[in-house]
């Protein structure tokens, strides 16, 4: 059914994801992986690859997982010698293009955990994207790693 | 002799050691200073003034700490999850391959942190602990720290936000000789291969 109150329909996606590689139509998502931290951390940086296969612009609007309380997308940035940090409000992935989120670029934080963050632990990772004026959901796993699939 | 050929031999005597000596520097004048891809290498290098800081084991760290090995230094702090600790392997990636290929010349490496209200000894060491134990990390007062930072003309700035704050900060690596001056700076933002060339260089030509 579909709600009045929203002025786009929500189509909801939950795929069985084979590790590593997820994709609903025209997003894929590969190589998801959390930079593992000592007990205790509060915070965590998470990387992956969003590859649009589609002829429009993906956007990726938002993203939820049950292990953390808040999931915001970054950007790591050197201007003029300073190291800044931004929070962005949405990822923009062109038309037919990937967009690499790695260590010291893009990133998405992930802010206080509701367990313990350990090695080798699979993050449920909700990724809400706007394409063509619908918003979609797709789930996809990161694995804890120390340095990222090497 | 007359005061002509007088003059004459001390010409000829004046004109050779002009030659001699300028034989004698040609081949440094013709060898290149060496160059960094990711930063450079100081006209002199800089003698620090004294600074007084702590470790992660509780001890101090001076300018006597940085003498005898060459060290490498940043400057950072341990709620950043990103920049921080990808640093932290590029570098333990970078002396893992020197101690292999040139293990007479070990270096140190520091990270020192900009948040000394959250970064306390014991944090440095769980956090340092996890990434590259042979780390060391630095922390101090307020005033230790701005002292310290500002010597090396490094820019700080907290940005609060919801629940919490971040730094803005000068990203540079700073390269100490074995005497413990500041001798080179590199950017981190830059590949593995290309910072572990730029300490081969060092190492191999100072």
């Amino acid at each position: 059914m579909r709600p009045k109150s929203l002025n786009f329909f929500i189509l909801i996606a939950l795929f069985l994801v084979s590790f590593g590689h997820t994709s609903y139509a025209e997003l894929a998502i590969d190589d998801a992986w959390i930079r593992s931290g000592p007990p205790n951390s509060k915070t965590f940086a998470g990387y992956l690859k969003f590859t649009n296969t589609s002829s429009t612009e993906v956007s990726i609007k938002e993203l939820k997982s049950n292990a953390f309380e808040k999931i915001e997308m970054h950007s790591s940035f050197t201007e003029d010698g300073i190291s800044s940090m931004k929070k962005l409000n949405a990822l923009e992935i062109p038309a037919n293009s990937t967009l690499n989120l790695k260590p010291g670029g893009y990133h998405l934080m992930l802010n206080s955990p509701n367990k313990m963050i350990k090695e080798s632990d699979l993050i449920e990772l909700i990724i809400y994207f706007e394409t063509e004026g619908s918003i979609m959901i797709l789930r996809s796993d990161a694995m804890v790693l120390r340095n990222g699939y090497e | 002799m007359s005061r002509r050929n007088i003059i004459f031999v001390f010409l000829v005597l004046f004109g050779m050691s002009v030659l001699f000596a300028y034989f004698q520097s040609l081949p440094s004048l013709l060898q290149k200073k060496p160059t960094l891809l990711t930063g450079k290498i100081l006209t002199r290098p800089m003698e620090l003034d004294n600074f007084e800081l702590i470790d992660q084991n509780n001890q101090t760290f001076n300018s006597e700490s940085l003498k005898g090995n060459w060290t490498i230094l940043f400057f950072g702090y341990t709620n950043c999850p990103d920049v921080c600790p990808t640093t932290i392997y590029k570098l333990a990636e970078v002396k893992n391959d020197v101690n292999q290929n040139l293990p007479s010349k070990n270096f140190n490496t520091v990270l020192v942190t900009l948040d000394p209200d959250r970064d306390t000894p014991e944090r440095l060491d769980e956090y340092i602990g996890y990434f590259d134990e042979s780390m060391l990390g630095v922390t101090g007062t307020y005033k230790n720290i701005q002292s310290f930072s500002s010597n090396l003309s490094v820019f700080y700035q907290r940005i609060n936000k919801d629940g919490g704050y971040d730094f803005n900060h000068t990203a540079s690596i700073f390269v100490f000789n074995q005497d413990g001056s500041l001798f080179a700076t590199m950017s981190p933002a830059t590949s593995v291969s290309e910072l572990r060339d730029d300490f081969y260089t060092i190492l191999n030509n100072f």
